[in-house]
């Protein structure tokens, strides 16, 4: 589905990824650990056209996305949950969700997802009308992953979509992850409770300094030693 | 009221220097306290002229709202709506009030071409480079429409005369001027607020990357809103023409005192300046009228600098477009 081939990018003259190989297949969940500074995150970023590779391909379903602006790559179905949120702060709730839709069929289908996304979050209908930079950290969280859902994506993109949450919340997020998969979306991501993620991914990738240094299923990294050492802590 | 008609005498000889510059404030408080008829008719001039402040702001506050882009060429839009009213009425005979919309369109394309051309390649590019752009524009259409048109004043012909209301005159051009400023207000409020091209426009000046990640065209809104913001000037611009004699330069003067709104309202904040707007215009016409010479410019611009100082977000700034 989405496959990266010797991505390199990264910021002005700084090279942050010398050659990124990924590879998402349809209707999986693959993970990317590593740590701070691995380039985790701008590879998200250049995925999503926030970037663009300055050498390598991105192709999606076959076809050549790296040169593509953002908006048309949302239009192909690939949203991203961002690592900072970029929540409207200013405005309410309700205009966050509809701000989700810009493709034309999850414009025409934003009334439904709607009033799904507040089945699955109650809290956001609780207040939809309040200013989304009001709400907690949670809170906030819960509106960035509805925000993304509203575009009908088939590839959910999530950067550290737990991060800062306390324990149940994590827990929160992790279970929205699961049901957004069972409905059919492939899911791309980055994670720093590494155990959790591995155990739910399919597949998964350990990036270092700009590169994918190592790749196998969810399961056999969890029991590989030097993961272990360098992401489990024990 | 004897009492103080001859504090009002006695006036004179306590000012020194200083007292010219004390002594209209001191006759504004007599006024005050004598509930001269004069202040009702300074009132409504200064609404009058404020509303349409208020307009001239609107599109640069928007663009600045959006963007981040300090529009010097809004001048030169402001200008180029007066000429299209004027044009318009002395060639074809268009009425002035069919002038008004040509003139939104004309600068609505006129924004979109200035922005493909001059802003958008420089959009990522550090605040001074797009108002040095920006303002090569200004100079550049000043001079055009001089070299046109002659540096002479122009005005559309139009005997509007004006209405008395209770010893008030309120003349018609400056009243209208008004009306479509308060119109052209009420319809971009709606637009953004209740239309998903303004809710994106909005979405657009809170969060530009967020913007970017639920895939909203951001090149696209950014010609829009420069569009929209030019024809607003046009609007303004056109609405001027109703009451005032204008050359190529007049849209310098209302470029300084829109900046001066957008700064006191608060960037980018929409009531910020029709709040500030309605002040300029009531300071202007209330200097104008009490103090020597220009110094309501001046009394502008201590505004101006100590907004800066006391509160730099201005009276609605940090509130969002």
């Amino acid at each position: 589905m989405l496959e990266l081939d010797s991505v390199r990018a990264g910021y002005d003259q700084i090279e942050i990824l010398h050659g990124v190989d990924l590879r998402v297949d349809e209707g999986e969940i693959v993970a990317l650990i590593g740590s701070n500074g691995a380039g985790k995150t701008t590879t998200m970023r250049t995925i999503c056209g926030i970037l663009s590779p300055t050498a390598g391909s991105i192709t999606f379903r076959g076809e050549s996305i790296d040169d593509e602006p953002p908006h048309d790559i949302v239009r192909r179905g690939i949203v991203q949950v961002p690592e900072d949120r970029d929540l409207f702060t200013d405005m309410t709730v309700a205009d966050n969700l509809l701000l989700g839709a810009q493709t034309k069929t999850a414009i025409s289908n934003r009334e439904e997802n709607l009033t799904e996304m507040y089945e699955l979050f109650p809290r956001l209908e609780e207040r939809k009308n309040q200013r989304a930079g009001t709400m907690s950290g949670g809170e906030q969280q819960m509106l960035t992953l509805a925000r993304a859902l509203m575009g009908e994506p088939d590839l959910l993109i999530l950067d550290e979509p737990s991060i800062g949450l306390a324990p149940q919340l994590v827990e929160e997020v992790f279970d929205v992850v699961r049901e957004v998969h069972e409905q059919g979306i492939t899911v791309l991501m980055v994670e720093q409770n590494v155990q959790q993620t591995l155990r739910l991914a399919d597949r998964g990738y350990v990036m270092e300094n700009g590169r994918i240094t190592m790749s196998a299923t969810g399961t056999a990294l969890l029991e590989d030693d030097s993961v272990i050492e360098a992401y489990l802590g024990v | 009221m004897r009492l103080v008609s001859s504090v009002a005498l006695s006036l004179p000889l306590q000012g020194g220097g200083l007292g010219r510059f004390v002594d209209p404030f001191v006759q504004f408080v007599i006024d005050v306290v004598n509930m001269e008829a004069v202040l009702l008719q300074l009132l409504v001039f200064g609404l009058l002229l404020g509303g349409v402040y208020a307009l001239t702001a609107l599109g640069l506050t928007m663009i600045f709202g959006v963007m981040d882009v300090i529009n010097f060429a809004h001048g030169a839009f402001l200008v180029v709506g007066m000429y299209t009213v004027w044009l318009a009425s002395t060639t074809v005979g268009l009425s002035p009030f069919l002038g008004i919309p040509l003139a939104a369109v004309v600068l609505f394309v006129l924004g979109v071409v200035v922005h493909v051309l001059t802003v958008e390649p420089i959009i990522e590019a550090p605040q001074q480079n797009q108002l040095i752009a920006t303002l090569g524009v200004l100079f550049i259409v000043q001079s055009g429409i001089e070299i046109l048109f002659s540096p002479d004043p122009q005005q559309v012909s139009l005997s509007l005369g004006s209405i008395e209301l209770g010893g008030v005159f309120v003349p018609r051009g400056q009243l209208y001027a008004l009306l479509i400023a308060l119109g052209t207000m009420l319809a971009v409020r709606a637009l953004l607020n209740r239309t998903d091209l303004g809710r994106r426009i909005r979405g657009t000046a809170n969060n530009r990357e967020g913007a970017r990640y639920v895939g909203i065209n951001v090149p696209r809104i950014n010609y829009l809103t420069f569009g929209i913001g030019a024809a607003l000037a046009g609007i303004a611009g056109g609405s001027i023409a109703l009451f005032q004699r204008f050359d190529p330069f007049t849209g310098e003067t209302y470029l300084i005192n829109a900046f001066v709104i957008v700064i006191l309202g608060g960037l980018g904040s929409f009531p910020g300046a029709f709040v500030g707007g309605l002040i300029i215009g009531l300071i202007q016409v209330f200097g104008g009228y009490y103090l020597p010479g220009t110094t309501a410019q001046v009394l502008i611009f201590l505004l101006f600098i100590g907004t800066l100082l006391v509160k730099p977000e201005g009276l609605f700034g940090g509130a969002g477009a």
